[in-house]
């Protein structure tokens, strides 16, 4: 059997999909077996983590918001 | 599971520009509690829109970093994106010329009254104007 290496996101009930192409390639079809191979877990990206201070120094949020507004 | 308030883009916002830096440490707070599900609250399809017509395309933001950001939005635990609603339009433009607001801002308003939402986390001024609204700029149990 190939070997495939494929990244994807756990959903809130825990599943995981199988890109179709591989699912293709490896002729897996619904009710197939599969083995998993874990390799690598990312975490889940924290909103503020990502987000924090990426608009630094260009100003006020609000500001932002209105810039193009014609009720500044 | 039910969405008490309303959310709008000056809060994720404010976390990304840190200004003002009087209110980031409130904003920071209402993202982190949606963040874990603590706090549920409902926005329209029109925030993240907004969000995105500022963040794409500027000066030291990669579309990685970008779709990075977006991604960890739409996975908040505690947040619903609703469509934003075409029947709502012709209204929205009455009340955004009358008040002298935003569209987006007018259609939140009527996306709220809609969903039965009265309080909304908002630094923005423009929605000072509607008393039936309860504006909050700090998490509020």
């Amino acid at each position: 059997m190939d070997e495939r290496e494929v990244e994807s996101k756990v959903d809130k009930k825990g599943r995981v999909l199988i890109p179709a192409e591989t699912r293709k390639d490896l002729g897996i079809e619904p009710d197939s077996k599969v083995k998993f191979r874990i390799e690598d877990v990312e975490p889940k990206k924290s909103f503020v983590e990502e987000a924090k201070g990426t608009l630094k120094d260009e100003g006020d949020a609000v500001d932002l918001l209105h810039k193009n507004s014609p009720f500044r | 599971m039910k969405y008490l308030r309303y959310l709008d883009a000056s809060i994720p916002l404010c976390v990304e520009t840190e200004e003002p830096s009087e209110k980031l440490d409130g904003c920071t707070e209402i993202m982190q509690k949606i963040e874990k599900g603590e706090e549920k609250v409902v926005t329209s399809s029109y925030t993240p829109a907004e969000m995105f017509h500022i963040l794409a395309g500027r000066e030291g933001l990669t579309a990685s970093k970008v779709g990075a950001i977006f991604e960890a939005f739409f996975d908040l635990k505690g947040l619903k994106v609703i469509d934003a609603k075409g029947i709502l339009c012709p209204d929205t433009v009455q009340l955004a010329l009358e008040r002298e607001i935003d569209f987006v801002d007018a259609h939140h308003v009527m996306t709220m009254k809609k969903q039965a939402i009265d309080e909304i986390y908002t630094l923005d001024p423009h929605f000072d104007q509607f008393p039936e609204l309860t504006k909050l700029e700090k998490f509020r149990r």
